[in-house]
């Protein structure tokens, strides 16, 4: 080893004086060509909207963490991932974006400490010197983990580690993000926003120096201008207390909203009923939380948040992807309060106390890559902790030390616990009549949006009480449908009679035929959550059961062997009006569409196949990837 | 500062000589320090900053004490190990090495790109791989495989009543556009799929109603709107993508040649096969 660490310095000081020498001898002396000036191309616009797809969650090398991760990427590479581009992942090989290039794309840097890491590294600043540096980038494991620790832990506390609390550093860093998002913004192509991740963890029962705790991660992002200032954890670990500064910071003319994240893993706090503190949840707390958290990221790399098993045992569909645990930890986390399925049964009976419903939230998909570009497809994935998880056999899909079998061997405990359960997911869709900043975030705000798995599915659902079946034949169905009702987001007034839905999805033609579409209805009685699921319309000429409201399946399969599916099963697209059978005029509920592709073969199970090695016995060896609808509400009197 | 000493060849040789220098003094200090196992006084602060961060107290003498003799353990467990040339043969510490030293030859710095002059040139040698692609804009008229007992009579019919007037109300609604801008083959096939890419790039570009294609949503008849060729751009019109790619050639070029000069070292021994 020891040798390895002088022959190794020795190789950088020469490497570093060659690269010096290069640059000072290599002066470029022509003058720089002006851009064209060609009049700028029209927007296209569609007032009907389009589905845009993007990614608001990912991680460079500003982020604490991922550069302990070894991830060198900077927000620069995240908007060129997002456009197409080839982009170098940090164990050394290339990604690219599957399919077409993103609509719209955030680099979200964790507040805390952002850019502080690559300061630390940096042996021209007087961070370098610090022992925590020595630490943090010396070869000793033990030191790199109580470094690293300490950060984390700090994070969690919100108590600055004062040596390495560099304001200046963290608002230079933050101010270069800005202007990096600016620079990459092209309205009708790209849409980029300013943006970063509020990293709160709950204090719970942890008093040592972990990051430990149920998550309560939001990403704040901004409309347009964003404050030269963010407010981290290091400012306060309360939400609320991030809630307020957003709306100064609105008043002040810097709109944004904060996206829950990861709920699944925030020990039942990320939708408790108790405020931070642990009092009563009242209107005004209510009015502010939906206010800035208009929507929630609901299923990315660590999981999905929508339902768990347990809390859904008659929704055969509800084991997808689940992850359980603790940030950094194998302490499991608490489940009611951490699913968004109960949260909005849960959001009704608040409304009904209080008379605001807090968690009246819509839904996205993001990647949370630390590697500055998501993994969304099963058949080229790359999980997201940089090289912690950058092999097969480092992500548990193959038996480790190059072994053929699975027979008395176990992936390394990080593999086991948490790479191996993680998933290939997801994005966002939004439904905007334009690719703009503005009309992004303002779709977002009224909730148009929409998750996936990672597949572009696309899904429409709209409510009404004027809908007719000859409508889904109409050319100008979806214009009809939006004067006539509202679209995913929206809310219905009470009424006599039901309100029917017009719901209508189409496949990714890269990914596998769709399966079936489902709407879940969600209310609350006696402060209970409640739950139905009805499978509203089926391909391959199935109709739901009336008694079951279950499709008959349709049959489609996976051959392990190749991971190839069956050619002539499942439907390109779906369309059904579909009217609540169990309407009850006097209880509020909420109604959103679930979307299934038939089954195709999971990253773990193409891991091995490509690395011609057994697949891991523990893990599932398919899924059926997935869309989900924001819900639309059913207000009663 | 005079001008040899920004020569790289000086800085070569006088680090060159650093290197056998310091490796010398490391190779004698090893050897005669191979069997002793010393614990600075920095290493014992450095083993108490450690147990105080995790334990949130400071270490008795006893703890200490433990610390130090799992170091001492540690140390000569590794050492005995590398006696035995254990970690030669663990794939995983081969794999990290080997890892480390990749890092090491991969510049992360991007190049600096040349003068316009060679730029352009470079850009002359390799025109084809800056062609703008041929595109076309159309219109379509879809049907849904689910909505037709026989998809391909319901195409034909349609097909012999459609015009430029009516075509909007024929058909099924479909859930993006029925009209769609300039596309290039690529990206049209990553929308509808391959078959229909190839379809519509292969039809004449006659504005009349054609068809039907396939496509991974169900049967199209379509009509092709505009055209636009396969064309060579202009250095100007291409040089933001001539600079992304020289830059990527250009330090692709330089990892592989800095790989390249370390496996010329070897040489390459194949066993015979039984």
């Amino acid at each position: 080893m020891k040798r390895f660490i002088l022959a190794s310095s020795i190789a950088a000081l020469m490497w570093g004086c060659a690269e010096k020498t290069a640059t000072e001898t290599d002066v470029q002396d022509e003058p720089e060509i002006t851009s064209q000036t060609d009049a700028e191309p029209a927007i296209p616009s569609n007032r009907d909207k389009t589905a845009y797809f993007g990614d608001l969650h990912i991680h460079t090398k500003n982020s604490f963490d991922a550069y302990i991760f070894n991830v060198r990427n900077t927000p620069d590479d995240v908007y060129r991932f997002a456009k197409g581009e080839t982009i170098r992942h940090p164990a050394g090989y290339d990604i690219s974006i599957w399919g077409d290039p993103l609509d719209f794309v955030a680099a979200t840097d964790h507040g805390a400490y952002m850019g502080i890491l690559p300061a630390m590294h940096d042996p021209d600043n007087p961070l370098s010197k610090l022992e925590i540096a020595k630490g943090m980038f010396g070869t000793d494991p033990e030191l790199v983990t109580a470094a690293f620790g300490k950060m984390g832990g700090s994070v969690r506390s919100g108590e600055p580690y004062d040596e390495i609390y560099d304001r200046g550093i963290i608002d230079a860093t933050w101010q270069n993000n800005i202007a990096t998002a600016d620079k990459h913004y092209e309205p009708g192509k790209l849409t980029t926003f300013s943006a970063y991740e509020y990293t709160a963890v709950t204090q719970g029962k942890q008093t040592d120096n972990s990051f430990i705790g149920g998550n309560l991660h939001r990403n704040v992002i901004f409309r347009g201008t964003a404050p030269d200032r963010l407010f981290a954890t290091l400012d306060s670990v309360n939400p609320e207390d991030l809630w307020d500064w957003m709306d100064v910071q609105r008043a002040a003319g810097n709109d944004s909203m904060a996206i829950p994240h990861n709920s699944n893993v925030s020990d039942g706090e990320m939708f408790d009923l108790t405020t931070f503190d642990g009092g009563s949840l009242t209107a005004e707390y209510a009015a502010q939380r939906i206010k800035n958290e208009p929507i929630v990221e609901m299923t990315q790399v660590k999981g999905t948040s929508e339902t768990h098993p347990a809390l859904s045992p008659n929704d055969e569909w509800a084991d997808f992807e689940i992850y359980e645990l603790l940030l950094s930890s194998t302490v499991k986390s608490k489940i009611n309060g951490s699913y968004v399925r109960e949260t909005l049964a849960r959001g009704l009976a608040v409304e009904a106390d209080t008379g605001v419903n807090p968690y009246k939230f819509g839904m996205i998909g993001a990647s949370d890559s630390h590697v500055a570009g998501g993994a969304f497809n099963e058949n080229d994935y790359w999980s997201k902790v940089g090289i912690l998880d950058a092999t097969p056999e480092a992500r548990g899909s193959i038996p480790p030390g190059g072994k053929k079998s699975w027979e008395g061997v176990e992936p390394d405990d990080p593999a086991k616990y948490w790479f191996s359960a993680w998933g290939a997911s997801g994005l966002a869709g939004v439904w905007a009549e334009e690719n703009t900043r503005e009309a992004i975030f303002d779709a977002m705000r009224r909730k148009e949006t929409y998750a996936t798995s990672g597949p572009r599915i696309q899904v429409r659902m709209f409510g009404g009480y004027g809908y007719d079946a000859a409508m889904l034949s109409d050319g100008d169905l979806v214009s009809k449908a939006y004067a006539g009702g509202v679209a995913m987001g929206g809310s219905l007034a009470s009424s006599e009679t039901a309100p029917s839905f017009i719901v209508w999805a189409a496949r990714d033609p890269r990914s596998a035929p769709l399966d079936r579409m489902q709407m879940v209805k969600v209310w609350q009685e006696g402060g209970q959550p409640k739950e139905m699921l009805y499978d509203i319309s089926c391909s391959d000429g199935g109709s739901p059961d009336p008694a079951t409201h279950r499709c008959p399946g349709n049959g489609a399969s996976v051959d392990l062997a190749d991971c190839s599916i069956s050619r002539d099963k499942g439907a390109p697209e779906l369309k059904t009006l579909w009217t609540d059978p169990d309407f009850d005029k006097d209880k509020s509920a909420s109604y959103y569409v679930r979307v299934l592709e038939n089954p195709t073969c999971r990253w773990s199970t193409w891991d091995a196949l490509k690395e011609n090695a057994p697949r891991n016995p523990d893990l599932k060896p398919t899924l059926q990837e997935r869309a989900y609808t924001s819900p639309i509400w059913y207000d009663a009197e | 500062m005079t001008n040899w000493l920004r020569e790289p060849l000086v800085h070569f040789i006088i680090l060159g000589a650093g290197l056998f220098l310091v490796h010398g003094v490391w190779e004698n200090s090893v050897s005669k320090s191979d069997y002793t196992v010393e614990i600075s006084a920095a290493e014992i602060e450095r083993q108490a900053a450690i147990f105080a961060s995790e334990n949130q107290r400071q270490p008795t003498d006893e703890d200490i004490q433990g610390l130090l003799f799992s170091h001492v353990e540690e140390q000569v467990l590794m050492r005995e190990a590398q006696r035995l040339g254990l970690d030669e043969d663990d794939t995983i510490i081969r794999r990290r090495l080997a890892q480390k030293m990749r890092f090491m030859i991969e510049d992360s710095a991007p190049p600096t790109l040349p003068r316009e002059k060679e730029l352009r040139e470079w850009f002359e040698a390799r025109h084809d791989e800056f062609l703008v692609l041929e595109q076309r804009a159309f219109s379509h008229i879809y049907l849904s495989p689910g909505q037709h007992d026989d998809i391909e009579a319901d195409a034909q019919i349609i097909l012999t009543a459609v015009n430029d007037a009516n075509w909007k109300s024929q058909g099924d609604p479909f859930i993006e556009q029925s009209e769609y801008p300039l596309v290039d083959k690529i990206a049209l096939s990553r929308k509808f799929g391959r078959n229909f890419a190839q379809g519509l790039f292969a039809m004449p570009s006659n504005q009349s109603w054609q068809g039907p294609i396939e496509s991974s949503f169900g049967l199209h008849l379509v009509r092709i709107d505009e055209q636009t060729d396969q064309r060579a751009p202009s250095f100007e019109e291409a040089r933001p993508d001539i600079e992304k790619k020289w830059i990527d050639q250009t330090s692709r070029r330089a990892n592989h040649d800095r790989l390249e000069a370390l496996l010329k070292k070897y040489k390459v021994e194949v066993g015979d096969v039984q």
